[in-house]
C-alpha cells in the first residue's frame, strides 16, 4: 500500500512576539490529518483559521511548534523546503519579475542542473498544460491576473512534484475567470495526477473541486469529508452554519424513537432524524435542516395529520408542486415575508414561540403567492435533518465562539 | 482666477529654478572666459584654463585621491548597505528595527559634527590620519543611503519571492544569487553612484580627516586665497559639475528602468 501524500499528527503553531512584547498566538492547534496520494483535499475556513499556516508547514517555510509532518511517510518536521518533494502556487503568485515566463517556469529545473536541452523540452510542455504557449519570452507584468496565475501553476508542475500547494489561487481572478479556472484546475490535477493541497475561504469553490474537504475554524480541524458529507452532515454547529444556508431549531427532546427524535422548539412538536449521539428526555438539542430541504404549503394533505403514526407518503396539495421525494414531518408555521430570488423564493416563516426558519421554494408559473401572516404548513423529510449537541462544550463551543483572540486574516507580513 | 494662478505657479517654478541654477551656469559660463576676473561684462571664449588644468599636477593628485576614495568607499558602501538592505528587507531577525534606527543614525548627525567625532577617536586609537580615514568617513555617511534606496527597492517586491525560489529547490545562497541580487541590482548600481558622487564632493569629513594628501574639494577650497588661480578652480568646479551631473543623470535612468520592470507580484 502506498503511504499517505502528507499526514499531519497533532500539529500546533505558536506564533510568539505577536505585536509588541504581545503574547503568543496559536495560528493551528492540534491538526490531524491523512491525505492520500493522488487527491484533491481542500482545507476550507474563513480568513484567519490557520488554513495558510498549516500550508506554509506542510510547504516547509514554517516548522510546527508540536506534532509531527509526514511527507510520502518520512517524517519531515524539520526538512527545508528546498528538500521537499511539494511545490506551491503562492495566493500572489509570486513571478520572479527579472525573469521571463519561461525562465520562470524553467527555475527549479534550472537550480537543479537539469541539462537546457531537457529543460527547455519540460518547459514547453509545462507551458502548454497551462495553455501559455506562445507567451514565454513575455516577461510577468505583460501578462494578465489569469495569465499570471497559470505561470505560476506551469512553474510548480514542471517539477512534477508529489503535492501540490495551493493558497488561494483563484483569489485575485474576477468572478467569471475563477469559475472557468475552477474547472481547468480540477480537470488539471485529473490529467497530472498530483496530490493537490487547495485552500480557499470560497466554500462553493471547495464543494464544487474537491475530492475531499477539511472544515477549519481558529486552528482547528471542524469536519474532513467528502463535499456530499460536508453539505449534507455537518458534524457541528459551525460547519453547518459556514456551508451554504441552514435552518438552526433550538430545542428540548420530547421523545427518541427507533427512526426519529421528536423535540420541542418554541411550543411546537418539531420532528428529527435519530441522534448519532446519546440523548435523553428533556436534554437540549439543536436540529439543523437546509432550506431547500423544506417545503411550504397551504394546508396539509390529511394523511400527515398531527397524531397518525407512520405517515405513508403525503399526497401533494398542489399536484403540479413536485414535493421533496419524502415527506414525513410537518411543522405549523406563519410567514413572515417571502422574498423572489431569481430561480427560488426564500419564504421565512415563524413556529409558534418564535423561531425563525427559512423555506427555499423552487419557482414555478402557478406558484402561490405567501402574504404576511398566512398560516402555513412546513413539511420535509425528518432524515434529511440533523440533531447537533446544543453547546458542544470543550471542542466546537470554543472554537466557533472564539476565544478572545485576533481572528484578523492577513497575517502580518514582515514589517517593511 | 485658475488662469492666474498657473501663471504665478509657473513663474515662481522658473524663477526658483533660475536661483538654483544659475550660479552652477555662470561657473560654467566662467570657465570659457577669457578673464582671471570673475565679472561681467564676459571677456571672450577661451579653452586656456581648460588646458591649465591638464598641467596642474597638485590639482591632478587631489583629484585622483578624491577618485580613489570615492571609488573603495562607495564600493564598501555599497556591499556592506546593500547586504543590510537585503537583511533588513528580506529576512526577519530580532533586533532588526533597533538595527534600522543605528544605520540609519548618521544620515541626521551634521557631516562636521560626525567629522570631529571621527577625528577623535582615530587619534584616541593612534590611527594617523590619511587617505584611510577620509575612506572611512565617507564610508559611513554613504551607508545609510545606499542602505535606504536598496530597502525602497526590495519593499517593491512581493516578499515570498524568495519563499518561492526556495519553494522551487534553491538553497538560501541560490535564492541570493538568482533573486534577491538580481532584482536589487539597479538599486545597488544607483546607490554605488550616488555614494560616488556624494564622496566626491565632499568637504567637511575630507577636511578633517585628511593626513597629508588632499582631496579635490579641500585643495580647492585652499586655492581661493590666490586669486590668480581662481580661473583654474572654477574650472575644475565646472568640471566635476558636469561629470557629476552625467552620473546623476545616469543613475537617476537606472533606477527609473529597474523600477519600471518590477512588476509588482500580488
Ligand atoms: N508569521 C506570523 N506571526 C504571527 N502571527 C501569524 C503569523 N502568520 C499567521 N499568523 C496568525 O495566525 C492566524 C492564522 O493565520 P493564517 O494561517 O494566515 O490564516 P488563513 O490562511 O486561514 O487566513 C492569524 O490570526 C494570523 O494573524
Ligand atoms: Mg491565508
Amino acid at each position: 500500500m502506498k503511504p499517505l501524500a502528507v499526514e499531519l499528527k497533532n500539529v500546533s503553531k505558536v506564533f510568539s512576539g505577536v505585536g509588541r512584547g504581545e503574547g503568543l498566538m496559536h495560528a493551528v492547534k492540534g491538526v490531524d490529518l491523512q491525505i492520500k496520494q493522488g487527491e484533491f483535499f481542500t482545507m476550507l475556513g474563513p480568513s484567519g483559521c490557520g488554513k495558510t499556516t498549516t500550508l506554509r508547514m506542510i510547504a516547509g517555510f514554517e516548522f510546527p511548534t508540536s506534532g509531527d509532518i509526514f511527507l510520502n511517510g518520512e517524517l519531515s518536521n524539520q526538512v527545508p523546503p528546498y528538500k521537499r518533494a511539494v511545490n506551491t502556487v503562492f495566493q500572489s503568485y509570486a513571478l520572479f519579475p527579472h525573469l521571463t515566463v519561461a525562465q520562470n517556469v524553467g527555475f527549479g529545473l534550472a537550480v537543479k542542473r537539469v541539462p537546457k536541452g531537457e529543460r527547455e523540452v519540460r518547459v514547453r510542455e509545462a507551458l502548454e498544460l497551462v495553455k501559455l504557449g506562445q507567451l514565454g519570452e513575455r516577461k510577468p507584468n505583460q501578462l494578465s491576473g489569469g495569465q499570471q496565475q497559470r505561470v505560476a501553476l506551469a512553474r510548480a508542475l514542471v517539477n512534477r512534484p508529489a503535492v501540490l500547494l495551493l493558497d488561494e489561487p483563484l483569489g485575485a481572478l474576477d468572478l467569471k475567470l475563477r469559475e472557468t479556472m475552477q474547472h481547468e484546475l480540477k480537470d488539471l490535477q485529473k490529467r497530472v495526477g498530483i496530490t493537490f493541497i487547495y485552500v480557499t475561504h470560497d466554500q462553493e469553490e471547495a464543494l464544487t473541486m474537491s475530492d475531499r474537504i477539511a472544515v477549519m475554524s481558529e486552528g482547528r480541524v471542524q469536519q474532513v469529508g467528502t463535499p456530499e458529507q460536508i453539505y449534507n452532515f455537518p458534524a457541528n454547529h459551525f460547519v453547518a452554519d459556514f456551508i451554504g444556508d441552514t435552518n438552526f431549531l433550538e430545542g428540548k427532546v420530547v421523545s427518541l424513537h427507533e427512526d426519529r427524535t421528536v423535540i420541542k422548539v418554541g411550543r411546537e412538536d418539531v420532528t428529527a432524524a435519530r441522534a448519532n449521539f446519546p440523548l435523553m428526555p428533556g436534554e437540549k438539542v439543536t436540529m439543523v435542516i437546509r432550506p431547500e430541504k423544506l417545503a411550504v404549503a397551504r394546508e396539509l394533505a390529511p394523511a400527515l395529520a398531527p397524531g397518525a403514526e407512520a405517515p405513508p407518503p403525503a399526497a401533494p396539495v398542489n399536484p403540479a408542486r413536485p414535493q421533496p421525494p419524502r415527506v414525513n414531518a410537518v411543522m405549523n408555521a406563519r410567514v413572515l415575508d417571502s422574498v423572489f430570488v431569481g430561480t427560488d423564493t426564500r419564504v421565512n416563516v415563524t413556529l409558534k414561540g418564535g423561531t425563525e426558519i427559512t423555506v427555499l421554494v423552487r419557482n414555478l408559473e402557478d406558484d402561490e403567492d405567501f402574504k404576511k401572516g398566512d398560516k402555513v404548513v412546513v413539511t420535509y423529510d425528518a432524515s434529511d435533518s440533523r440533531l447537533l449537541p446544543a453547546a458542544q462544550l470543550g471542542t466546537t463551543e470554543e472554537t466557533y465562539i472564539g476565544n478572545g483572540e485576533p481572528a484578523n486574516g492577513a497575517a502580518p507580513a514582515a514589517a517593511k | 482666477m485658475r488662469q492666474t494662478g498657473k501663471w504665478l505657479g509657473l513663474g515662481y517654478y522658473l524663477l526658483l529654478l533660475l536661483f538654483l541654477q544659475l550660479p552652477i551656469l555662470l561657473l560654467i559660463v566662467f570657465s570659457f572666459n577669457d578673464s582671471v576676473l570673475l565679472v561681467f561684462p564676459l571677456r571672450g571664449f577661451t579653452l586656456q584654463w581648460y588646458r591649465e588644468l591638464l598641467q596642474a599636477t597638485e590639482l591632478i593628485n587631489a583629484a585622483k585621491n578624491s577618485l580613489l576614495i570615492g571609488l573603495v568607499s562607495s564600493v564598501v558602501a555599497t556591499v556592506l548597505g546593500g547586504a543590510a538592505a537585503i537583511a533588513i528587507a528580506r529576512y526577519n531577525f530580532p533586533g532588526r528595527e533597533f538595527f534600522l534606527n543605528i544605520a540609519t543614525l548618521p544620515l541626521v548627525i551634521p557631516y562636521v559634527v560626525l567629522a570631529v567625532a571621527l577625528l577623535i577617536l582615530f587619534q584616541a586609537l593612534k590611527i594617523e590620519l590619511s587617505l584611510w580615514t577620509i575612506m572611512i568617513g565617507h564610508t559611513i555617511i554613504n551607508m545609510p543611503y545606499v542602505m535606504l534606496i536598496v530597502a525602497a527597492r526590495l519593499s517593491g517586491f512581493a516578499n515570498n519571492l524568495e519563499e518561492a525560489a526556495m519553494d522551487l529547490g534553491a538553497t538560501y545562497w541560490g535564492t541570493l544569487m538568482r533573486v534577491t541580487l538580481p532584482i536589487s541590482m539597479p538599486a545597488l548600481v544607483a546607490a554605488f553612484l550616488s555614494s560616488f558622487t556624494m564622496s566626491f564632493d565632499e568637504f567637511s569629513l575630507a577636511f578633517f580627516l585628511a593626513g597629508t594628501q588632499n582631496t579635490l574639494p579641500v585643495y580647492l577650497y585652499s586655492q581661493l586665497r590666490f586669486p590668480s588661480r581662481l580661473p583654474l578652480a572654477v574650472t575644475t568646479a565646472a568640471v566635476v559639475i558636469m561629470v557629476s551631473v552625467v552620473i546623476l543623470l545616469f543613475s537617476e535612468w537606472l533606477r527609473r528602468v529597474g523600477t519600471s520592470r518590477t512588476g509588482k507580484g500580488g
